[in-house]
């Protein structure tokens, strides 16, 4: 029945660069702080950041091969992938990893929603599909947001990281496991300087590199940044909630943009969701701007710690301001080895 | 309706003590948030939870160290005034026949 088409999530995957830097490892070390600073002010106890030489598009390529392998290797008709750091700014990253996983000539195309991307890469690919325009979609959100921070910045250093998460959506019914259920999103342009990388790009161009660092690297207003993300993604959440009619009591699974442990708590407080249903991993990869929400989801289909066909309410603030929320069920996925 | 100013300042202490583990002996009125060495981050996450519950609008960029729990209530009082207002402004406002 037409009414019921739907986009369903049927692949999870996920990629981690190796290199583990904890709170107190260097540079981290030689900021005005302390581990435990870090610790109890972020519930960021280490994160990955790549080597010279690993780009975005690496890391993706990876995510995406795990998540196509768990969604059984359909054949892919669209490709998405949502960044902050693209491998260039022309082209776009898509193409090149669609053409690394041997996805052929598939549309592929980049989506800049900072730390909101994946629910914006999964509203692209739930319309194209409810649309019929495709049939199985690959988003991906990937980040080297290492390659943008000014490690002498204490408030950035610490919480950026990267990595790279993937999900594979195909057509299907409303009622399966996975199936995508409702999608809000929305920005506020005069917001644009919460976090902003100030040069290189046309409004400042750097073509020399001779900007200061602090200018060619991403600059937060964390108390501004912190106020807006709690209170637009608690807005988010409470209006996706009422427009699927899901008391915050059913939700089995909250995940939040693991921007910070206490924006996380704080949304979660205000929306009212069980302690029992929220579910975070912060404190081993940090702030992985858009990769975050399925970097999380690929834990939990790892741990088996979510039912299937369980309410699933995702949510995401990022820079722009952006952001979003998916409400979906949780999906029949089960762990690759 | 309005409230008088103390139900606020119970509330920010109630609040303080939960979130934070701040001893309520220690948080009387005149005390500042630099004094309880909230940072800044945590003024703006009492900010926004005092906005959330009381459904008014409280001005982050207005917290720093150096405002006191006692001139918070206060705006939260003048706040909810205002609100009173607006409520009996648009309630006043019906178009005569």
């Amino acid at each position: 029945m037409a009414s019921s088409l739907a986009s369903v999530v049927c692949g999870i995957g996920s990629f981690l660069p190796p290199r583990i830097v904890a709170n107190g490892d260097p540079p981290l070390s030689e900021l005005d702080t302390t581990a435990e600073w870090i610790r109890r002010r972020t519930g960021i106890e280490r994160r990955r950041w790549v080597d010279p030489g690993t780009s975005t598009g690496d890391l993706a390529v990876e995510a995406g091969r795990a998540a196509l392998r768990s969604a059984g290797d359909p054949v892919v008709d669209l490709v998405v992938l949502t960044t902050t750091t693209p491998d260039h700014h022309s082209p776009g990253t898509a193409p090149w990893v669609a053409a690394r996983l041997g996805l052929g000539t598939v549309p592929a195309f980049d989506i800049a929603a900072a730390c909101s991307g994946f629910t914006y890469g999964l509203a692209v690919g739930d319309a194209w599909i409810r649309s019929g325009s495709a049939d199985c979609v690959l988003v991906l959100a990937a980040e080297t947001l290492s390659t943008i921070t000014d490690p002498a910045d204490r408030m950035t250093a610490v919480v950026f990281a990267d990595g790279a998460g993937a999900a594979v959506l195909r057509s299907g019914g409303r009622d399966q496991p996975g199936a995508v259920q409702a999608v809000c999103l929305g920005s506020d342009g005069t917001q644009k300087d919460l976090a902003v990388v100030n040069a290189g790009g046309s409004r400042r161009p750097d073509p020399e590199g001779a900007a200061e660092l602090a200018d060619r690297c991403l600059q937060m207003r964390g108390p501004d940044m912190f106020a807006h993300a709690v209170r637009r993604m608690t807005e988010v959440s409470r209006l996706l909630l009422e427009r699927l009619e899901w008391p915050v009591d059913s939700v089995g699974a909250f995940i939040g943009h693991q921007a910070n442990q206490r924006i996380l708590d704080k949304v979660a407080d205000l929306v009212g969701v069980p302690a029992a249903s929220r579910f975070a991993n912060i404190r081993e990869v940090g702030n992985t701007s858009s990769a975050s929400i399925p970097l999380v989801m690929d834990d939990l289909v790892r741990t088996g710690a979510v039912r299937c066909g369980s309410r699933t309410l995702l949510t995401a603030f990022g820079g722009g301001a952006v952001w979003g929320a998916v409400g979906l069920t949780w999906p029949d996925i089960k762990p690759t080895p | 309706m309005s409230q008088p100013a103390q139900q606020p300042l119970d509330h920010i202490r109630t609040y303080l003590a939960s979130a934070f583990g701040l001893p309520e002996a220690e948080l009387i009125g005149d005390r500042t948030f630099e004094s309880l060495e909230l940072d800044s981050i945590a003024q703006v996450e009492m900010f926004v939870t005092l906005s959330d519950h009381y459904g008014i609008h409280l001005d982050d960029s207005l917290a720093s160290g150096e405002m006191t729990l006692r001139q918070t209530a206060e705006l939260i009082t003048e706040a909810l005034e205002g609100v009173d207002r607006q409520r009996q402004e648009s309630g006043s406002a019906v178009p005569q026949g």
